[in-house]
């Protein structure tokens, strides 16, 4: 018996728990240096939920990616029920009974949410004619975990961020895991849904006895759910919490940054910036109709930064995207008391500019950096002279040292954090001119509190007379932390106006949800587009 | 933290050296084919032979270019050989009824009315570029076999072969000719247009966003495209010295193979006009040291793709060991 499984028998049992997973010196390097995890130990207990925090790039996908052989670590070991395993390759792993929801969700979009989560099955031949029947009524029987699941027979790629993640869950339910880890599997979802589906985690890890490693941004989702939480810093475990120990929120802040951060009452990284008065309205649309959208009306003033919320499928989206002259709408948009016309082409040249939290959706991930943010100002040059290549490094470099992006303008971004990619994106849409109107697309999708609370201090900052923002987000928390006034929206219109300081998280959420109730989008499941 | 910051420099320097010697597979294969052949043949150095693989691959490498930015900005264009089918025609015929001049400009015109027939047919109408241009390759080579009739068409007067094949310093007019489209598509491709493509072929999505205009760019390629069929084919009635509707039937594939072979993506989005020179190169060079070889003609085709394949797997397996090396030092210059 080696010196480690004595150990292990010694604590076999901490607790009343049975130990599932043990992990020793887990160590993992990209050659040559990047130190993506350094001497990692970890222990999981059958039937318990462990939260997993850490900034982007701290090294939890590294560790999950391990767990599921999708990566071989560079040292360390792993035991599995009591025997050291090494874990070779994704089936291996199934096989094991470890089942992961990713952050990239890998669904094929064309096919639908039944065929998704039965297509790798063992008891699905692969030469045999697929059965749909059979696989409908496997992912009906799974599907009764998830709260709202999407039907099985509807195509993924018609499906919201929310209902994908929700198949993606339900897929890996199907091989009867032991283990289930959560790689930002909800960072989409509002706060209705996350709860649920919390609370769907809570009733797996007790009745199904199922260890759940929860990978989030979200502090407040660990502290409510889980037993415990490990906080990785730089591929180091800096912060461990015991099943009994109360932890409290500043300690994992001040464990993930590394520096001290001041919180408020809510727990929240408080952002420094004074509320505006209200300055002359500056974009007033009206009767805005798009699709099954509308007709919305409402008004942005000078320095305002004016909050949409609602959950997926709301229409603020498209409403969003309609200014920004992605989408074709009826109505009128009037922007400095001039008529918006035209595509993005026009709209970008009086500086009205579409962020997205959809990082895929805005960057050229093959690009460095420069040319990500010289790209929505090419065509501010005539079109057949030569890219300014100067130019553009000098904006970025600008970009990159005014809103302490970690990354060289000549960088390839695909190298940069999800974090620093997204204050790539915002950073740039900022700089872009004045006046301004920036439309932001849920752009804090995915990104650490950390990242989040910096791009929140950069919007505060930036609202001087000459900008206007929007903001759609299903997080009420964003909207409690940046916005002077907040629409919510529900079934493509506007239900109420909210001021400053009447924003709560507590009252968007019951608005929205209690509004959206009745209109019956929960019932058919909340859709984009 | 100043040595820190020296550092990181370092790291991104050879990053981006590694980003250069990652494209050095094709180039590097292609001087080996020189070399080996260069000492394996007499002839095969000598000035005469390179102008000759050079005038023999003019007309090819100019359509190339056009396929090329076409490649980048992820589309294809299939008519091309329509094109020279019907330029070749149409070209004699108008040529021996009016003159040389007016048969050049209708050559031209021509080319740029086929792109604009496709890229409005894909920009506008909507339809996939390969079944597009597939359509409107088999609408011109019919046109082409029509107006040729039975019998191929003979040029009546010489002007328009004896001005391409002209040679002031022993290199013929029509290298000139690829040389100038060769530059043109150059410079067009580190243009905001040029750069335009790269963008649409790599995520058209974030294109869009950034307001590109999508479709124009797009257009424009294909224009530029037809242009350059239009002006291979003017080439190729010369060397001809007449019309056949048969010309050009493998000129898509061959310009697409240039390309691809130097390092441009079939996907979008990546490769350059020098890659698809690079590719065009090693395909002329093989072809002619072939037959230097005196290697049965059936078999050259076999081995020509052989070379394509073995081209493309060694690019590939470059751009993996390279660009994972550019990805972790690229890593390695960000942390602190």
């Amino acid at each position: 018996m080696t010196m480690q499984e004595s150990q292990w028998v010694e604590s076999k049992f901490v607790g009343g728990m049975e130990l599932l997973l043990k992990i020793v010196d887990m160590t993992k390097i990209y050659p040559p240096h990047l130190e993506a995890l350094v001497d990692v130990n970890l222990v999981i207990h059958t039937g318990e939920i462990v939260a997993l925090l850490g900034a982007n790039g701290a090294g939890k996908s590294t560790l999950a990616k391990i767990l599921t052989g999708a990566e071989m670590p560079t040292r360390g070991h792993i035991y599995w029920r009591g025997k050291e395993v090494h874990i070779t390759s994704t089936r291996a792993a199934t096989e094991l009974g470890i089942a992961i929801v990713f952050q990239e969700l890998n669904l094929l979009p064309d096919l639908t949410a039944a065929e998704n989560v039965a297509i790798g099955l063992r008891n699905m031949h692969p030469f045999l004619l697929f059965s749909r029947k059979k696989a409908e009524a496997l992912y009906n029987e799974m599907a009764s975990l998830v709260p709202s699941p999407p039907k099985p027979d509807i195509k993924v790629k018609w499906m919201s961020v929310a209902e994908r993640q929700k198949v993606a869950v339900i897929r890996a339910l199907v091989h009867n895991p032991k283990l289930l880890i959560i790689d930002e599997g909800t960072s989409s979802w509002n706060l209705g849904e996350r709860y649920e589906f919390q609370q769907v985690l809570q009733r797996l890890a007790k009745q199904k006895k199922l260890s759940i490693i929860y990978i989030t941004h979200f502090i407040d989702d660990a502290l409510r759910v889980t037993s415990r939480a490990v906080v990785l810093r730089d591929g180091r475990k800096v912060l461990e919490t015991g099943p009994d120990s109360n932890y409290a929120y500043d300690d994992i802040v001040t464990a993930l940054s590394g520096t001290e951060q001041r919180t408020n009452v809510e727990g929240f990284v408080t952002v420094a910036g004074k509320p505006r008065p209200n300055g002359k309205p500056v974009l007033k649309v009206e009767n805005l109709m798009i699709g099954g959208v509308g007709p919305v009306s409402f008004t942005v003033n000078e320095g305002e930064c004016v909050g949409f919320y609602g959950y997926p499928g709301c229409g603020a989206v498209e409403v969003l995207e309609a200014i920004a002259g992605l989408k074709p709408y009826k109505g009128s948009v009037i922007w400095r008391g001039e008529q918006l016309r035209g595509g993005v082409y026009k709209r970008l040249r009086k500086n009205v500019i579409f962020c997205t939290g959809d990082r895929g959706r805005q960057l050229i991930t093959r690009w460095p950096v420069y040319l990500n943010v010289g790209l929505p100002r090419f065509f501010r040059n005539r079109p057949f002279v030569p890219v300014k290549h100067r130019m553009f490094e000098h904006i970025a470099s600008y970009v990159i040292q005014k809103f302490r992006i970690k990354g060289y303008p000549r960088t390839n971004i695909g190298a940069l954090s999800g974090g620093n990619q997204q204050k790539v994106v915002v950073g740039s849409g900022i700089e872009i001119g004045r006046p301004l109107l920036l439309l932001g697309d849920d752009i804090t999708r995915g990104i650490d509190v950390i990242a989040r609370s910096e791009i929140h201090q950069l919007l505060r900052q930036m609202l001087e007379d000459e900008v206007a923002v929007i903001l759609w987000s299903t997080d009420p928390n964003e909207m409690v932390e940046v916005c002077d006034r907040v629409y919510i929206f529900a079934q493509g219109r506007v239900i109420i106006e909210l001021p400053r300081d009447e924003i709560t998280a507590e009252r968007l959420e019951y608005v929205a949800r209690t509004r959206s109730l009745k209109q019956g989008v929960l019932k058919n499941g909340d859709r984009d587009s | 933290m100043a040595t820190e910051i020296a550092e990181a420099r370092v790291h991104l320097r050879r990053a981006t050296l590694l980003q250069y010697i990652q494209r050095l597979a094709v180039p590097f294969l292609l001087i080996m084919f020189i070399v080996y052949l260069g000492f394996s043949n007499a002839t095969f150095i000598t000035p005469a032979n390179l102008v000759s693989i050079a005038s023999s691959i003019a007309p090819i490498a100019i359509v190339a270019m056009g396929m090329a930015l076409l490649l980048i900005s992820g589309n294809f264009d299939l008519s091309v050989g329509g094109v020279g089918a019907l330029g070749v025609v149409a070209g004699s015929l108008v040529i021996n009824h009016t003159n040389t001049l007016v048969g050049v400009l209708m050559l031209i015109v021509m080319g740029l009315v086929c792109g604009a027939i496709n890229g409005f047919l894909v920009t506008v109408v909507g339809i996939n570029s390969l079944v597009a241009t597939l359509g409107t390759g088999y609408i011109w080579s019919g046109v082409a076999y029509v107006l040729a009739g039975s019998s191929p068409i003979i040029l009546k007067s010489n002007a328009l072969p004896n001005f391409i094949t002209f040679a002031p310093a022993g290199v013929q007019v029509s290298v000139l000719i690829a040389v100038a489209v060769i530059v043109a598509a150059y410079f067009y491709s580190r243009t905001v247009m040029g750069y335009s493509l790269y963008a649409i072929g790599s995520n058209k999505e974030a294109a869009k966003l950034a307001g590109i205009p999508v479709r124009t760019a797009t257009f424009l390629a294909f224009v530029l495209t037809g242009l350059f069929a239009g002006v291979a084919s003017i080439i190729t009635v010369a060397y001809i010295g007449g019309g056949v509707p048969e010309t050009g039937t493998e000129w898509p594939l061959e310009a697409i193979a240039a390309a691809v072979v130097g390092g441009v993506s079939i996907t979008g989005g990546e490769g350059s006009i020098w890659a698809a020179v690079v590719g065009m190169a090693l395909i002329g060079v093989v072809q002619n040291g072939l037959v230097l070889l005196n290697i049965n003609s059936n078999l050259q085709t076999v081995v020509l793709g052989i070379i394509i394949i073995v081209a493309v797997a060694t690019d590939v397996r470059f751009r993996q060991r390279f660009g994972e090396m550019v990805t972790s030092v690229g890593q390695k210059s960000l942390k602190e």
